[in-house]
């Protein structure tokens, strides 16, 4: 005979977005992917492969880029985490979400909010990257639309934005 | 061209990209129905069994348990999990052989049955508990296997694992004479991979039974019309009251597959609740169909003059263990091996052969990319026999005006400019006049033409239809069930509307990806978008201008004919103080309390095409090969396109580089590998190649345009055509730089050094 066993539940709090949020885990092994898509409702950060091998589930955590999808949501609790959703400011887009417009560098879309966060923590470091850089730095991010040559486009537009208006 | 066009032609932002660049775009695998339970499937850890019995009794008494199916739960029907026969003019080649859940296992993840449970662990534990007693019987893993005598049957009712013996288009001329004259005869052998074109969003399916009986799916649907279709003949349920819901999808590339969606109706069915269901990624590939998997054997001959006589394609489809679209891909791979060149005498024979592998069948290209590889490969096989240069040869054999495409007349003659454009843009003659050896590396050059299609007339109905609305603030609505793909084909069809109407781009509001409230259409296949829906937008623009121009006749006291829209304001040629925004026409139309004369200006309009102008183009690739290692690495491809005209150039850059990226993987390393038990090896991206940034090589992307006459502006269709002729182009390269022709696809360094070390080549 089954019986429902109770589980044990975790509280964990972070600063997604600048906001704090607690979540109840439904246990130690639920990762950070689930908890932002399910719990919080920020479907903004896509899960793909489910392995950490096409970036899709890319966030920031304390500036660092991180694999939501193979990262525990304990793991990183206390920390400040940054979602696509909170890239955005006042209704503004990020000089990198305008450039991936201006050149046509999102497609169906699903691998853009890995994509553009990658190319923040470039940007944020390498203010001025070289098509070499970029290349090396998107390297663990797919997409099976756009061919990149539109997206590291968008980047070095972005690069050139962000520069003139001293993002 | 002389005319001013305002936003065709023009570089404007994709449609959504606001929302797809802030995440905040829904797919269907982020819609969460409150209440909606866990779905899972059970599937076959064999290649080939029967299933003797099946005992559910101990998963069912897990708590939270709410449904389980098995075959004995489903519908008693067979389909075709293609879900085409409805647009197919000659669908008795799309056979019907597999239920939803199947009676016997064909294949390493054939959908035996599936549990839907409060949550995950609750639907893992029940899967668990569910004891299927299966006979396992030999299984034919191979073609080979699968045609020798005795050999296990894949499906027993059809007494053979051959399904199908068809030609296409059907024979011309006398083929055995014609070989016999010819003065020049070459033939190739080439065996294609099992690329799988994966989408990025993993492929979900909710369903929800509405107490009205409504039945809402939220699926990635490339044909929300068809899959609604195909739902309410198996559920038996009406057309209308099926909902079938995808407003953006994270890719379809081709594939659109459907064989979770009526598993997971049917457990929602029978649960009365909710499901939502979703593939695993080491699932997502065995049970959703690769690239279409061939066998092909050509022969042609030429006469010494350098022309095409005679042409002869022997093709294998390898099935997999369902037929899907074996016929249906078949066709247009058979229709590249003689679409752009003049073939008079022409026998073909494709055969489709079930092997209990997964089921194979309708990636982007569509078996063109097969059927060009071939064809070209001749082209400089007989090249080099006749002493000719390889363009020229080439030159000499296109078809010209007057003559058919494949099976409609051409519109327009564009593959001599389209090559020559080519040539010059990558500097044809000075690469071929670099030396071949380098070091320890060969180089070598390869062409690929291609005549690609603008969607698939005359073999099937691709009738569309919208509603083209003015609303009372002077913007537009279009609604038509069509999802947004990320091909931005509802951007580039607002651009036509948004020229035609006089009406900024932005003015424009959408109803999309959604069978409710939407009428017919037949959905998105054979680069019939810009296309098909860009002259459906072209009409609805044209006929709603007309009745906005009536009624603000009427407004403005003047004739019909003196009033035109300009940038959302009608005004009159004649009179410049008659003029009215769109605002006040929709809003007093509306408004309208005198005489009952009220009424919301729109149209409802449908096009049903009947033309099919081809979309040549021509690509090249430059490569080195490492003679000690065997890696190819290509320096340089390009892709000439003949879009006739671009509607949004960004966007036609951005179907061809992704197709071509599509095509450089599918030729140097994307398989599935399945190893001798039938088994998929590369069964999540970290075992499966595909390209990243770090594989990119030199693309450059050039358009070419002489606009088709029955074109939205002259437009033609692009969807595909990127990959179709790089494999090609790469493949022709080898054997330029090696003089190898490798009869297995992909051309991987292991198989190219064995190919190296065969022929005892040196650097």
């Amino acid at each position: 005979m089954f019986r429902i066993e109770p589980k044990k539940s975790e509280v964990v709090s972070f600063i997604v977005n600048g906001q704090l949020k607690e979540v109840i885990l439904k246990g130690p092994n639920q990762t950070l992917a689930e908890v932002l898509r399910i719990k919080l409702d920020m479907t903004g950060t896509k899960e793909s492969c489910q392995c950490g091998e096409c970036g899709a589930c890319t966030v920031l955590v304390e500036g660092e880029p991180v694999l939501s999808c193979s990262t525990l949501a304990i793991a990183v609790r206390g920390k400040r985490i940054t979602t696509i959703e909170g890239l955005a400011e006042g209704g503004v887009l990020h000089p990198i979400q305008q450039a991936f417009i201006d050149s046509g560098a999102s497609q169906c879309g699903f691998c853009t909010p890995g994509m553009i966060l990658m190319a923040k923590v470039l940007l944020d470091e390498n203010p001025e990257p070289t098509e070499d850089q970029i290349k090396e730095h998107l390297g663990g991010n797919l997409c099976r639309c756009t061919g990149y040559v539109k997206i590291i486009e968008a980047v070095q537009l972005a690069a050139k934005t962000m520069k003139s208006v001293g993002a | 061209m002389g005319e001013t066009l305002t936003y065709v032609g023009k570089r404007l932002p994709f449609l959504k990209n606001r929302e797809k660049v802030t995440g905040s775009v829904k797919y269907p695998s982020d819609i969460q129905v409150p209440g909606a339970h866990f779905g899972k499937l059970l599937t076959s850890p064999h290649a080939h069994a029967l299933i003797k019995s099946i005992d559910v009794s101990e998963a069912e008494k897990v708590p939270g348990v709410v449904a389980i199916i098995t075959f004995k739960d489903i519908p008693q029907k067979k389909i075709n999990p293609a879900i085409v026969k409805w647009m197919h003019h000659h669908p008795e080649h799309d056979l019907e052989d597999m239920y939803v859940v199947s009676e016997k296992a064909r294949f390493i993840g054939d959908i035996i049955g599936a549990v839907a449970a409060i949550d995950e662990e609750t639907a893992d534990r029940a899967l668990g508990l569910i004891k299927v007693e299966y006979e396992v019987l030999p299984a034919a893993l191979t073609t080979d296997e699968a045609m020798a005598p005795g050999a296990p049957l894949v499906h027993e009712e059809y007494g053979s694992n051959i399904s199908l013996k068809a030609g296409f288009p059907g024979n011309r001329g006398d083929a055995d004479s014609a070989f016999l004259n010819a003065d020049v005869l070459v033939e190739a052998h080439v065996k294609t991979s099992r690329q799988h074109v994966w989408p990025l969003e993993p492929l979900t399916c909710t369903a929800e039974f509405t107490y009205s009986g409504e039945l809402n799916v939220w699926t990635p649907a490339q044909r929300p019309m068809t899959s609604r279709k195909q739902i309410a003949e198996l559920f038996e349920l009406g057309e209308a009251s099926v909902n079938v819901i995808c407003e953006h999808a994270g890719g379809f590339f081709g594939e659109a597959n459907w064989s979770i969606v009526p598993v997971c109706i049917a457990l929602a069915k029978k649960a009365a609740k909710p499901v939502r269901l979703q593939y695993p990624p080491e699932l997502y590939v065995l049970a959703t169909p690769s690239r279409e998997v061939y066998e092909l054997s050509g022969k042609v001959g030429f006469s010494k003059e350098g022309r095409l006589m005679c042409g002869a394609l022997d093709l294998l489809v390898e099935s997999g263990g369902y037929f899907n679209r074996s016929s249906a891909t078949t066709q247009p791979a058979m229709g590249a091996f003689q679409a752009l060149y003049r073939l008079p005498v022409y026998r073909g024979l494709m055969q489709a052969v079930y092997t209990n592998t997964p089921t194979t069948g309708g990636a982007r290209g569509y078996g063109e990319p097969q059927g060009v590889l071939l064809m070209e490969h001749l082209f400089d096989l007989a090249a080099a026999k006749l002493g000719k240069d390889r363009l020229e040869l080439r030159y000499q054999n296109f078809k010209k005006m007057g003559e058919y495409a494949i099976q409609l007349p051409m519109e327009t003659e564009t593959q001599e400019r389209v090559l020559r454009l080519a040539a010059e843009k990558f500097g044809w003659k000075e690469k071929e006049a670099r030396p071949k050896s380098e070091g320890n590396t060969r180089r070598g050059i390869g062409v690929a033409n291609y005549m690609d299609v603008s969607g698939g007339q005359p073999h099937e109905l691709n009738d569309r239809h919208c509603v083209m609305s003015l609303e009372e603030d002077g913007t537009v609505t279009v609604t038509q069930s069509h999802p947004d793909g990320g091909m931005n084909l509802l951007g580039s069809c607002t651009q036509i509307a948004a020229e035609v109407l006089s009406i900024p781009f932005e003015h424009f509001h959408h109803v999309h990806g959604c069978t409710k409230g939407a009428l017919n259409d037949m959905g998105l296949a054979a680069n019939s978008g810009l296309y098909g829906m860009g002259n459906l937008y072209a009409k609805a623009a044209a006929a709603l201008k007309e009745e906005i121009l009536k009624v603000a006749a009427r407004f403005l006291e003047e004739a019909k004919e003196n009033l035109d829209i300009k940038d959302g304001v009608v005004f009159s040629s004649q009179d410049p103080e008659k003029k009215m925004t769109l605002r006040e026409v929709g809003d007093r139309s509306i408004y309208n309390h005198s005489g009952g004369a009220s009424h919301q200006i729109s149209v409802t309009t449908g096009f049903n095409p009947k033309l099919n102008p081809a979309a040549v183009g021509t690509a090249m690739a430059d490569i080195t090969v490492d003679m000690e290692t065997g890696e190819i690495k290509v320096e340089k491809l390009l892709n000439v396109h003949d879009i006739g005209r671009a509607i949004n150039p960004m966007g036609v850059e951005g179907q061809l580089e992704g197709a071509m990226l599509l095509g450089y993987g599918y030729a140097l390393f994307e398989d599935l590998a399945i190893d001798e038990k039938g088994l998929v090896r590369a069964n999540n991206v970290n075992r499966y190649k595909m390209s990243s940034t770090l594989d990119l090589p030199d693309m450059e992307v050039v358009l070419f345009e002489d606009p088709a006459p029955s074109g939205p502006f002259g437009g033609k269709g692009v969807g595909m055509s990127g990959v179709l002729g790089v494999p090609s182009a790469i493949a022709n390269a080898l054997y330029d730089a090696t003089g190898i022709w490798l009869e297995e696809m992909p051309y991987t360094p292991e198989r190219v050094l064995a190919a190296i070390k065969a022929k005892k080549l040196e650097s």
